[in-house]
């Protein structure tokens, strides 16, 4: 019995590993079932897991929208911009309270 | 800006180095300023400006016109939704921090350990963190919906419901619902910060007690746990404070609902100033304020609490 029970194990922790990654990118499985169809039939009822009329031409419209290239645009600025300058205003301030003793040392790292 | 406190507990805080630099202010200015001006700039100068508005009087337009005394906290304070809200709040937050600190316990040990997939399991366990909130919470309106929901249809074909449940409508299940959410998107990062509390004990520690005899469950409780403790502490505080602070899963799944029947302190704060009546910005910054030092004070008694109960044990 606990000779089968252990021959099994490796199997049973595959499975529930497997329903674990299910779990967690379940909903994002029907995102993209829900990216493949047209608008229309993401709010038919009764619902379906698997597009009645597949539509694959919504990501071109998408990447092809100017708007959204701008939005994209601004994202990954902003994105850019804040974690260079957090680097390049935190560095020295890290480098500097972590070697050097000074005064308001303390009352630095507290506001921090 | 704030830094997550280090995993280390105090009794090896680390001795100073034999001769530390030493500085005058004016240098330290120098290599501080920049950070010093950043910091001033993203939050002092928003706090203050916050303090300011909430004792302020606006027009709905939002025009400033003229002090308001203490009249915003008072109208905050005597505001007859304000209970609810703050219950709201309280099973929000208890709620999601509980299940997640519970959940992400049981599925750090699973991800500890070797088996086929587990690489695959790691990497789906990252989603929903890197995942947008707004996103997720959108996708959620979509899946939990009472007539195209496709987590209705699932329960249905399953025979686990008899009929289509109204999530985010009936009002038995919006608050679980959102809590569902919001557990679901808390556990990638409580998980992963107890698996490396998990990885980061030592193995001789569990065959030190094998050696003794304990079984899987005493060593759980007399060894693995107290180990963790630094981890749970830094999750917990964490996770309540993003928790209380989350925004867009609870306006995003409670947007269709009238009235502040399911909404905590944070969007009650939202609604103030831009989607009720009142539409003041002023009662909405003084919600603001009250925000700021509502989890400031639950933060610090959390912390009194443990540190108390640490200090009884030992």
């Amino acid at each position: 019995m606990t000779a089968m029970l252990s021959r099994g194990r490796p199997y049973l922790l595959s499975l529930v590993g497997f329903v674990v990654t299910l779990a967690f990118l379940g909903p994002y499985l029907v995102m993209l079932l829900d990216a493949l169809r047209p608008s229309g039939d993401v709010l038919e009822s009764p619902p379906t897991l698997l597009p009645r009329t597949w539509q694959f031409s919504t990501f071109g419209t998408v990447l092809s929208d100017p708007r959204f290239l701008s939005w994209l645009k601004t994202s990954l600025l902003v994105a850019g911009a804040s974690t260079v300058l957090v680097l390049v205003v935190a560095v020295p301030a890290a480098y500097f309270t972590a070697r050097v003793r000074f005064p308001g040392r303390r009352a630095f790292l507290l506001l921090v | 800006m704030v830094a997550p406190a280090p995993v280390a507990p105090a009794a090896t805080r680390r001795r100073r180095r034999p001769g530390p630099g030493r500085a005058s202010g004016w240098q330290a200015l120098l290599w501080l300023g920049p950070a010093l001006a950043l910091i001033v700039g993203v939050v002092v100068f928003p706090a203050i400006a916050l303090v300011q508005a909430s004792l302020s009087d606006y027009s709905i337009t939002g025009l400033r016109r003229g002090s308001a005394g203490a009249d915003n906290y008072t109208a905050v304070l005597q505001h007859p939704s304000l209970g609810t809200v703050v219950l709201n709040t309280v099973i929000w937050v208890v709620g999601v921090v509980l299940l997640t600190m519970v959940i992400s316990l049981a599925l750090a040990q699973f991800m500890s350990k070797e088996f086929f997939g587990r690489r695959l399991m790691r990497w789906a366990i990252i989603v929903p963190w890197a995942a947008s909130l707004v996103i997720t919470a959108r996708l959620f309106t979509l899946i939990l919906d009472y007539n195209h929901g496709i987590l209705n249809r699932l329960l249905v074909g399953l025979h686990l419901i008899g009929g289509p449940i109204d999530f985010l409508g009936d009002d038995r299940f919006t608050m679980p619902s959102m809590i569902g959410v919001g557990v679901f998107v808390s556990l990638p990062f409580t998980a992963y910060v107890f698996l490396a509390g998990l990885n980061a004990i030592p193995d001789d520690v569990f065959e030190a007690a094998r050696v003794d005899g304990a079984g899987p469950w005493q060593t759980y409780r007399r060894i693995t746990l107290p180990l963790l403790r630094p981890a749970m502490m830094v999750a917990s505080v964490l996770n309540i404070i993003y928790v209380f602070n989350s925004f867009p899963i609870v306006y995003t799944l409670n947007d269709r609902n009238p009235g502040y029947l399911h909404d905590t302190t944070i969007t009650f704060m939202y609604k103030l100033a831009f989607k009720s009546a009142e539409h003041s910005v002023g009662m909405s910054a003084a919600a603001g304020v009250v925000n700021v030092l509502l989890i400031m004070l639950v933060v610090l008694l959390y912390l009194r609490i443990t540190d108390w109960r640490e200090a009884t044990e030992s």
